[in-house]
This record gives C-alpha cells, sequence and structure tokens, in this order.
C-alpha cells in the first residue's frame, strides 16, 4: 500500500481514541493529516504521537457548525493544497432511558454523526471532483445494521419507570452513516471519488476503557470470534486499505472490523 | 513486481487455488509481491503451461512459486496437494479458495440438469471444504492463518440465471461466517470476496465486449470495468497482520455496483 506520500487526509474527531489512531496510521504512511477536533489540547497530544517532520495541521473545529467545517477546510486547502482523503470518525453518543430520552440529546447525536459527515464531505467533494479522485472512508459501526439485544449485553440497566438505558440515537445514527455512504458512493464514482464505511466492532479506547465492567467486557470477548477486543490501529488499519488508491474498485461497501462479532 | 523494502507477508507460505490464470493469478502474484511464497493450483493439464509461465514469472522476481495440479473434488488429491506444498515451501498460513466451476451462459433454473447441479456444488462448495479440512489443521497448531474465500455479487444480487453457481457461491458466504467463528480461537481468519464483474477472457461467452462493459457499465457506480488486480488488492489486504481483527466478512469488489 504505497503512494499516499502526497495525499492530504482530513481526520475528524482526531483528539482521541479511533480517530487519533486513524490520523496516526496515515501519517506513518506519508499523508499529510489535517486533524479536527474540538478540544485543543487532545489535538495537540495527537500530533505530538506523529513521527518526527511529519506534516500535521490541528485544526480546533466542532464539525456540527458550518462555519467551523468550512474555515477548517479552507485552513486545510490554504496548507497543503488539496485534499485526498476525508475520514469522518467524530461520533458522539448519548446513553439515556428510553421513555425519558431528550430532543436535545438526540439532536446532538445526529448533529456530529450523520449531518457533520454529510457536511464535511460536501466540503471537500468540490476539490476532489476538480482533482479527479479522492477518497472518502465514514466510520460506522456493528450497530448500524444491528440491534443491540439486551440478552447479551445489558450493561446499561433498567431505570424502571423510564425504562431501560439505551442508544437509540447513535444507533440510528450509524445506520444513516452506513446508507449515507452508499448513496453518497452511487453519486461521486463519477468523479474518481469513492466512499466507503468501516464498522467498528468492540474496540478499546482510552474512553470505552472503565465504561465497561470486567464482567461484561469478558462476555463480549467470548462472543467475539477471534476472543478480543479490537484495537484503534487495527480499524486505522482498514481506513487506510480503502483510502489507497487500490481499493478504486471498492465503493459504497461497509467493512466491519469486529473480530466477528456481528455475525451473531 | 516491485518489492518492497520490508514485504509484508515476508516469510509466509500461501496456497491460491485456481491460480493459473485471471484473480487466481493477480491473488498469486500479488502475494508474491507482498513477499509469500506461493503455491499456484491448477485443475487440469490444460492450464499446466500458464501456471508454469506464473510461476516463473514469480520466481525471475525474486519469489518462490511451485504448482500443484489437483481435482480439488477428490479428497485423496486434495491431501497430496497439501502435502507436495508443506514438503516444498513449507504449511501454509494463507489459503486462498479461488477455483471454481466456471459456468457461463444464463440458463435458467429448470434447465440446469441435476448431474450439472451435483457439479458444479460439488466443485465449488465441496472443493473448497476439502481444501480447508487439508490446510487448517496445521494453521490450528500454530494459532495462526487466514482463509479467504471467493464469492459472487450474484448472490446478493440475485442474478437470473444459473442458479447452481450463485447457489454454490452463496454456500461459501455462509461457510464463511461459521469457519470464522470456529476457527476464531485459534488466530485463524475467514472472510469472503465478494467478487463483481472483473474482466476476463470468460466474457467473450457473452458476446461482443463492447456491448458486456456497456450493460455493466450502466450498472457499476465505478465506470470503468473490474480488473484481477482489483481483488487481488483486498486479498493482499486481507492475507495481512493488519487484518487481523477482520473475520467472518463478505466484503464486496464490484465498483458499487450491489451497493448492500
Amino acid at each position: 500500500m504505497t503512494g499516499f506520500a502526497n495525499r492530504v487526509a482530513v481526520v475528524t474527531g482526531a483528539g482521541s481514541g479511533i480517530g487519533r489512531a486513524i490520523a496516526l496510521d496515515l501519517s506513518q504512511a506519508g499523508c499529510p493529516v489535517a486533524i479536527l477536533g474540538r478540544r485543543s489540547e487532545a489535538l495537540d497530544e495527537t500530533a505530538g504521537l506523529l513521527p518526527a517532520g511529519a506534516r500535521c495541521l490541528a485544526l480546533p473545529a466542532d464539525v456540527t457548525l458550518a462555519d467551523h467545517r468550512a474555515e477548517a477546510v479552507a485552513a486545510v486547502l490554504a496548507r497543503f493544497s488539496r485534499i485526498d482523503i476525508l475520514v469522518n470518525n467524530a461520533g458522539v453518543s448519548a446513553i439515556e432511558p428510553l421513555l425519558s430520552a431528550s430532543e436535545a440529546e438526540w439532536r446532538r447525536v445526529m448533529a456530529t454523526n450523520v449531518e457533520a459527515a454529510f457536511f464535511m464531505a460536501q466540503a471537500v467533494l468540490p476539490g476532489m471532483r476538480a482533482q479527479g479522485r479522492g477518497r472518502i472512508v465514514n466510520i460506522g459501526s456493528v450497530y448500524g445494521a444491528l440491534a443491540l439485544n439486551p440478552a447479551h449485553y445489558d450493561s446499561f440497566g433498567d431505570t424502571g419507570a423510564a425504562g431501560p438505558r439505551r442508544q437509540p440515537a447513535y444507533h440510528t445514527s450509524k445506520g444513516a452513516v452506513l446508507n449515507l455512504t452508499r448513496d453518497l458512493a452511487a453519486a461521486v464514482a463519477r468523479w474518481g471519488v469513492t466512499v466507503n464505511a468501516v464498522s467498528p466492532g468492540m474496540v478499546m479506547t482510552e474512553q470505552s476503557e472503565g465504561l465497561l465492567s470486567p464482567e461484561v467486557e469478558r462476555r463480549l470477548s467470548e462472543m467475539t470470534p477471534v476472543g478480543r477486543f479490537g484495537r484503534p490501529a487495527e480499524i486505522a488499519h482498514a481506513v487506510r486499505f480503502l483510502a489507497s488508491d487500490e481499493a478504486a474498485f471498492i465503493t459504497g461497501e461497509e467493512l466491519r472490523v469486529d473480530g466477528g462479532w456481528s455475525i451473531w | 513486481m516491485s518489492q518492497a523494502a520490508h514485504p509484508r507477508l515476508a516469510g509466509e507460505v500461501a496456497l491460491v487455488t485456481g491460480a493459473a490464470r485471471n484473480i487466481g493469478a493477480a491473488i498469486a502474484l500479488r502475494l508474491a509481491a507482498d513477499g509469500a511464497a506461493v503455491a499456484l493450483h491448477y485443475h487440469t493439464g490444460k492450464s499446466h503451461d500458464d501456471a508454469e509461465a506464473l510461476a516463473a514469472r514469480i520466481r525471475g522476481a525474486g519469489g518462490a512459486a511451485m504448482t500443484v495440479v489437483a481435482d480439488l473434488a477428490d479428497e485423496a488429491a486434495v491431501a497430496a496437494m497439501a502435502e507436495a506444498v508443506r514438503s516444498a515451501l513449507g504449511a501454509p498460513a494463507i489459503l486462498v479458495c479461488n477455483a471454481a466451476a466456471s459456468v457461463v451462459g444464463a440458463r435458467p433454473w429448470n434447465e440446469i440438469a441435476p448431474e450439472e447441479w451435483d457439479h458444479v456444488l460439488r466443485a465449488n462448495v465441496t472443493g473448497t471444504i476439502l481444501c480447508l479440512r487439508a490446510l487448517c489443521p496445521s494453521m490450528q497448531r500454530r494459532g495462526r492463518g487466514r482463509v479467504i474465500l471467493t464469492g459472487s455479487v450474484r448472490s446478493p444480487l440475485g442474478l437470473a440465471g444459473n442458479a447452481h453457481y450463485t447457489a454454490s457461491k452463496s454456500a461459501l458466504e455462509g461457510l464463511g461466517r461459521v469457519l470464522a467463528r470456529e476457527l476464531g480461537g485459534d488466530g485463524i481468519t475467514v472472510n469472503t470476496i465478494v467478487i463483481g464483474a472483473i474482466r476476463t477472457p470468460a466474457e467473450a461467452a457473452y458476446g461482443d465486449p463492447g456491448a458486456v462493459d456497456r450493460r455493466l457499465l450502466e450498472c457499476q457506480s465505478v465506470k470503468r470495468r473490474g480488473l484481477p488486480e482489483d481483488v487481488a488488492a483486498l486479498a493482499g489486504f486481507l492475507a495481512s497482520g493488519e487484518a487481523g481483527f477482520i473475520t467472518g466478512q463478505c466484503i464486496t469488489v464490484d465498483g458499487g455496483w450491489s451497493m448492500r
């Protein structure tokens, strides 16, 4: 997988976890990377992990805001002149009792996971169209196409009156990301742009560490055919493959990186 | 064939079935370019020269390759093939089941004789299982392996015609998921590449190449024909150490045709 040397990548949500791993992986492959995230100190930490001499532009931005998106894309173009790869990784979740889940949280999740992904794509596509080449990789989830089965995974508990604690907006948003991926793919293939999704399964990041009880972590590992959680770098490798020149005939596809977890 | 400074499959042994031509040959070349020693399986004597030429090409580029002939529907022949590869190159940790009974034309389901069903199912499904039976135990002992099966976009699309071929390829998708679960604990990943319309000489059976191209490009989002190298690129990734958390998947390479 060569040919990344002058491919400029934009990674959203790059201040932690999977986004940080993607930025690091693409940078190691030779890409100049623009890293976006809300917390500038987290972006600085990511930048500090990149290889010596790596070309990196850290852009504190909230991708749910149109002016932040526009400013960030303009800044990337000003610095690197082009954008070849967009990784829509920024994502949030809301775990709330089902019967009292709020509209505000629903909208926050949709704004970040769905709307920002589309409008970031919209912002970079004119340049990709002019280049006749581009790669967009959206980070989905195994929960984009599967219900979270409480028989297997009831760690969020039940509040009684307000029902079980769930994350309906997150699961809905990831389903939307998958079909956004297919719909965009069909639309922009004519410009030499592919659009694919990488759907992580159980991946241990600094955010998820400690979120699950050891018992639930053990059960989830047992349910995973490879017998363990994934590492952020393993998601990043799949993103890099789909972002490579040699994946030109793959588009509109979801690549699950989940250790076989989703085949139950 | 360019050799990377630190090829990602250096020290690995791969067996690619149906490797004499087209997609199988491209996969073999790719794995060899990534540093693997490659065993090239072919089915009958008429593929002998192509397989030998491919092996010579790989060796000429500094790689290691051998050829093996076997009828994959014959258990003893498959066992002998596995033994020949083990003694010449070592036990393969990478198995690409690409061989398939090729079926051209588009006959309706009720014009396919039961004997033809048996033949295609035996070659494509039983042949794959026999390869797995012969090759996976050594992977299990070492706690490491990559199995790549080849499906067809005919399964998700349900294209009319040649139901026996489509049924055989659909069987492999289910087989891959089961084996991913059964072999996951042994460090073996099992994935199926769902292959779209790849330009091969066999297409001549479908008539004027220009008309075939036009028909397919109307269906695909990507407005160029698929090439064997497109499939080989994904096979190379799935065979690599970087894909250790990908298993039980059906991954489509079809230029955005099926979009499922």
